[in-house]
């Protein structure tokens, strides 16, 4: 609704305003961000979760979280800067926000969404995300740790896309070289779980129970009929926390931050390219 | 006749002639001019109170006068050669193919009946003392006895190669002159014009027929390429003649025997008696067609058998080979090569900068391909068909790769597509390279404002946008309805003002708008969105925007309006590209056309070889025939004959020589064609005046109409070709020179009567 009374009221101005000039009024969205002479816009997925307090939300930060917005925005402002920085993609430090069923979902062809564990998509939602992957659109997973967690992504998806059989991308797949050569797929903690000589691995009470082994990180994906990835999902690692926790420690930035930039720049340029 | 009376003689006189005097300046001449001077000089002093300029004006006029008398008395003669009486033979060549059965528009009579009454009542007449030798054409030339036994029943005209042959093997006695007597519906075959000319033999050509045929729709064209990949749109462009002062509307129909694979409605507008116009047909599956065109015969039409042709297709599978070099990752790279991939025919090559120090590489064949970003050599990049340029700046390449690509375009004849993007075109500073001068626009100078913008806007084909193969984007609905409803691009470039001699397929509408719902505010004139333009012997297109993905993105999976149009595109430049080695194969009457060319890796034409082609007839049989280089051209060809009406297959079938290497394999390289049996006779029935000016001029002869023949004996009399003999035709008692002295002493007595000197 908010949406659509935006869209008027912007509308309504330019009337009232009288005729524009075609090339004075920057391209903008609804929420009138200005788009100007942008290619990528980082699209972060909200979805609604299953459950209660430490379930569908937490308490981080001094702030409550729903888990569709962890580590955003700050993560995609990150990682836009770096990726303009670093490579020859154009795109912008502002990052949307939609729902599956967005009516411009289809203008952000690549899609993120993080800690899934406790996801649960609407019938719309299902349909939407369906015909987003038939038209050629890209979704990146990410964040989520272990078997129920996995369990969670895989009932939806199953629905989205039913008789799809995942597949675990092995390390010479071209999405781990399309800029850089990534030998090992990186495990990345959240920023509080990373301590110096322990482990790169969550604490499994972090996460949804039975957690099974969340040891080995791995890109898990669904090809289409051509072979081209049209979903992938980081499993048992946080990428985007390297992402957006680069400032907080240089033994953090070096240590995880640079790989999540690795592989983050490797599947943008994939899904630009494929 | 004006001219006959003042000067004596005919123009054709005066035009071969040399004026000369018979008389001698002897002492009676002087005698004469010195008591005419005097004279003069006596007179004139009755007249010296006139002022200066009066007298000069009175001197003059006797001056001129007296020169004229001089003249006369030294006895002016026109020296020129006539035919000799008796030694000479003029032929008539009479055509007697089918149209001459038609309607001569001259009372009610048929044109061979007018040709048959001039032959007997003027132009035997106007031989004079020449034998005339009769003959006629249709596809062949025969010599006939007598004029009745003239007969309009031919199935072809071939006016130009029967000219040709009467002029160049007549060896029946000296010819001064051809007068062929013709509607000039010529559908034969080509001939080089200095053919006709070099034989000198005047050509007088007296044409027969109505200019217009009231009431007659023919489709007088039919272009359709010979090849077409299967399960692809195919474009046939046909030229329509017609004669309808109502603005009427025709059925157009294009069938695959009794299929009917296309129809629309073409509106025939009065002001303009030939009408060009494209339809778009699908090629359907693999296998050798005969497809149809049929216009849709209006109540009326005196001729409806010209409203039907008839052309060969072959569909078979075609590879194009397409670089794409783009400078930065983004979506319309990725879903045209999705697009792409959808075709089998089509193997993109993709060359992609990722990073400033990094780029990326699909599609290749060896890992040696683009290893170093562009084709190391000119032969590299002419193994591809087309060049698709994305937002990569004109410094990525080195100035002999700029000129590779432009001539990779012209001499090539490959295909050439701009995209739009930041770093595209002007902004990329194309404006001052090779290829600017090839692309369809002119690339204006970086300015400090980017022409490339973001925003909504509506995508439209023109009108002649709307008949091109490369707006036909499928779907149920009509074609404009089809682009009516497509998602809005998201960006523009303006690409300024198109050349001359370019085409606008695609304009763009707006600039304003608000993402999601869709809240446009339309306004702004149309902005060329996709141009093209012939360059050399390829193509080359600008687009104007770098969002057609939208067109996927924003649609339902079933939509494939996105793909159709790149698959178009690509299809559409790439497929124009020359082969290294072409056949060609025309029937001519009972004859084939067999012309085969062969190019090296860099496109340089192969003459130093041998070339032989097999050739199987429509009963199987086969046979070999060596194709001789065609003089004064790089390709080798040979006219063969085929009696019997059908379809001929011709195949090369060895390259021979110092050039073989580089010639490639015979391969399966073939052409057909059809023999015999159409009905061209109703087609181009009108006069075809230009056709026999254009003989008449080449050759030194006249075109005549035939209600007025009567100065056709004095151009035969005086024919530069034949025998003749040498005379002098007196002049003194010409008209012209009684009437100017009688003009000159009037005019100045009437002067001096009106100064008062007289």
């Amino acid at each position: 609704m908010g949406m659509t009374v935006k869209g008027l009221l912007v509308a309504g101005t330019m009337i009232l305003a009288g005729p524009l000039p075609a090339q004075e009024v920057d391209y903008a969205d609804e929420d009138g961000i200005t788009m100007s002479d942008h290619e990528l816009w980082p699209t972060r997925i909200e979805y609604d979760s299953v459950g209660g307090q430490r379930q569908a939300y937490y308490f981080y930060d001094g702030r409550w979280w729903q888990r569709w917005e962890t580590d955003f925005p700050q993560a995609e402002q990150n990682f836009a800067k770096r990726l303009n920085e670093l490579t020859a993609v154009n795109v912008s430090r502002v990052p949307l926000r939609r729902r599956l069923t967005h009516p411009a979902l289809g203008d952000s062809p690549l899609i993120f969404m993080s800690d899934v564990g406790y996801m649960e998509l609407s019938k719309p939602e299902i349909d939407a995300l369906r015909t987003y992957l038939a038209n050629g659109g890209f979704l990146w997973v990410d964040d989520f740790w272990g078997d129920a967690e996995w369990a969670s992504l895989e009932r939806a998806m199953t629905q989205v896309l039913p008789g799809k059989r995942w597949i675990t991308l092995p390390i010479e797949h071209p999405i781990f070289h399309t800029v850089f050569d990534i030998e090992v797929m990186p495990q990345i903690p959240a920023r509080d779980f990373a301590r110096w000589g322990q482990g790169t691995t969550e604490p499994s009470f972090e996460h949804r129970r039975p957690t099974g082994n969340m040891r080995t990180p791995s890109i898990r994906a669904y090809t289409d009929d051509d072979g081209r990835l049209m979903v992938i999902a980081t499993h048992n690692t946080d990428i985007a926390d390297g992402w957006e926790r680069e400032s907080y420690g240089e033994w953090y930035f070096e240590n995880f931050s640079t790989k999540s930039y690795r592989v983050g720049i490797n599947v943008i340029v994939y899904a630009l390219s494929h | 006749m004006g001219f006959e009376w003042l000067f004596k003689y005919p123009r054709e006189a005066y035009a071969q002639g040399e004026l000369t005097f018979a008389g001698d300046f002897g002492v009676l001449w002087w005698g004469v001019a010195a008591v005419l001077l005097t004279l003069g000089v006596v007179f004139g002093r009755r007249v010296a109170r006139f002022s200066m300029l009066r007298r000069a004006t009175v001197y003059l006029l006797q001056l001129a006068a007296i020169a004229v008398l001089l003249t006369l008395i030294a006895e002016p003669v026109l020296e020129v050669t006539r035919l000799a009486p008796g030694a000479n033979t003029v032929a008539v060549l009479v055509d007697s193919s089918r149209s001459m059965a038609l309607p001569a528009g001259i009372d009610d009579e048929t044109r061979m009946a007018v040709a048959k009454r001039l032959i007997g009542d003027e132009i035997e007449a106007a031989s004079g003392g020449s034998r005339v030798a009769l003959f006629h054409f249709n596809h062949t030339l025969r010599q006939a006895n007598t004029v009745a036994e003239l007969q309009a029943e031919g199935k072809r005209s071939r006016l130009l190669e029967s000219l040709a042959d009467l002029a160049t093997h007549y060896d029946q006695g000296a010819l001064a002159a051809v007068i062929v007597v013709t509607d000039g519906a010529h559908n034969g075959g080509t001939i080089g014009w200095e053919t006709l000319t070099e034989t000198g033999i005047p050509v007088h050509s007296v044409g027969i027929g109505p200019a217009d045929i009231p009431g007659d729709v023919e489709l007088a064209e039919l272009v359709l390429p010979t090849r077409a990949s299967p399960h692809t749109q195919v474009s046939a462009r046909l030229v329509i003649r017609h004669s309808s002062p109502d603005g009427e509307q025709i059925r157009l129909r294009v069938l695959d025997g009794e299929s009917v694979l296309a129809a629309e409605s073409i509106t025939l507008d009065p002001s303009s008696p030939r009408v060009a116009t494209d339809i778009v047909f699908p090629g359907g599956g693999a296998g050798l067609k005969e497809i149809t065109v049929a216009l849709e015969a209006p109540p009326g039409d005196p001729l409806p058998g010209n409203n039907v042709q008839s052309a060969l297709l072959d569909v078979e599978r075609e590879r194009y080979r397409v670089l794409y070099l783009e400078g930065e990752p983004r979506w319309e790279f990725k879903f045209i090569r999705r697009a792409a991939a959808e075709d089998d025919d089509i193997e993109l090559v993709t060359w992609l900068r990722t990073t400033p120090r990094k780029t990326y590489r699909q599609g290749t064949s060896d890992p040696n391909e683009l290893a170093d970003g562009f084709p190391k050599s000119l032969e590299a990049l002419y193994r591809y068909d087309m060049v698709v340029l994305g937002s990569l700046p004109a410094t990525s390449l080195n100035d002999e790769q700029h000129d590779w690509l432009a001539r990779f375009v012209a001499e090539r004849g490959g295909g050439l597509l701009a995209m739009a993007g930041r770093h595209a075109l002007d902004n990329g500073g194309w404006d001052v390279k090779p290829l600017a001068q090839a692309l369809p626009v002119a690339i204006a100078r970086p300015g400090e404002h980017l022409s490339y913008r973001r925003g909504n806007y509506r995508v439209h084909p023109t009108d002649v946008g709307l008949r091109s193969v490369l707006t036909d984007i499928g779907g149920l609905e009509s074609r404009e309805g089809a682009w009516e409803t497509l998602p809005m691009l998201a960006d523009h470039q303006n690409l300024g003002t198109p050349k001359p001699g370019a085409t606008v397929i695609l304009e763009a509408f707006g600039g304003i708008g608000i993402r999601g719902a869709d809240v446009v505010v339309r306004g702004g004139s149309a902005k060329p969105l996709l141009v093209t333009q012939p360059y050399g012997y390829g193509r080359t297109a600008v687009l104007a925007t770098a969002s057609t993905w939208r067109w996927r993105m924003r649609t339902p999976p079933e939509d494939t309006r996105h793909s159709l149009f790149w698959r178009h595109l690509i299809r559409h430049f790439a497929g124009a590209a020359l082969p290294r080695r072409s056949l060609s194969l025309a029937a001519d009457g009972d004859a084939l056309d067999v012309r085969v060319a062969l190019k090296n890796p860099r496109f340089e034409p192969l003459t130093d070889t041998a070339v032989t082609v097999q050739v199987t007839a429509p009963d199987g049989e086969s046979f070999d025939v060596a194709l001789p280089r065609i003089a004064g051209e790089s390709a080798f060809g040979e006219t063969i004959p085929a009696a019997n009406p059908g379809i001929y297959r011709v195949e090369m079938a060895g390259i021979a020589g110092p050039a073989r290497s580089e010639g490639g394999r015979p391969g399966a390289l073939a052409a057909l064609a059809r023999v015999g049996e159409a009905n061209l006779e109703q087609f181009g029935a009108t006069l075809n005046e230009p056709l026999l000016q254009r003989v008449a001029q080449a050759t030194g002869g006249r075109y005549w109409r035939p209600d007025d023949l009567s100065e056709l004996a004095d151009a035969l009399a005086f024919s530069s070709a034949g025998i003749h003999e040498r005379q002098q035709l007196p002049l003194w008692n010409a008209p012209l020179l009684f009437l100017l002295l009688l003009f000159l002493k009037c005019t100045e007595w009437s002067l001096r009567r009106y100064w008062g000197g007289i």
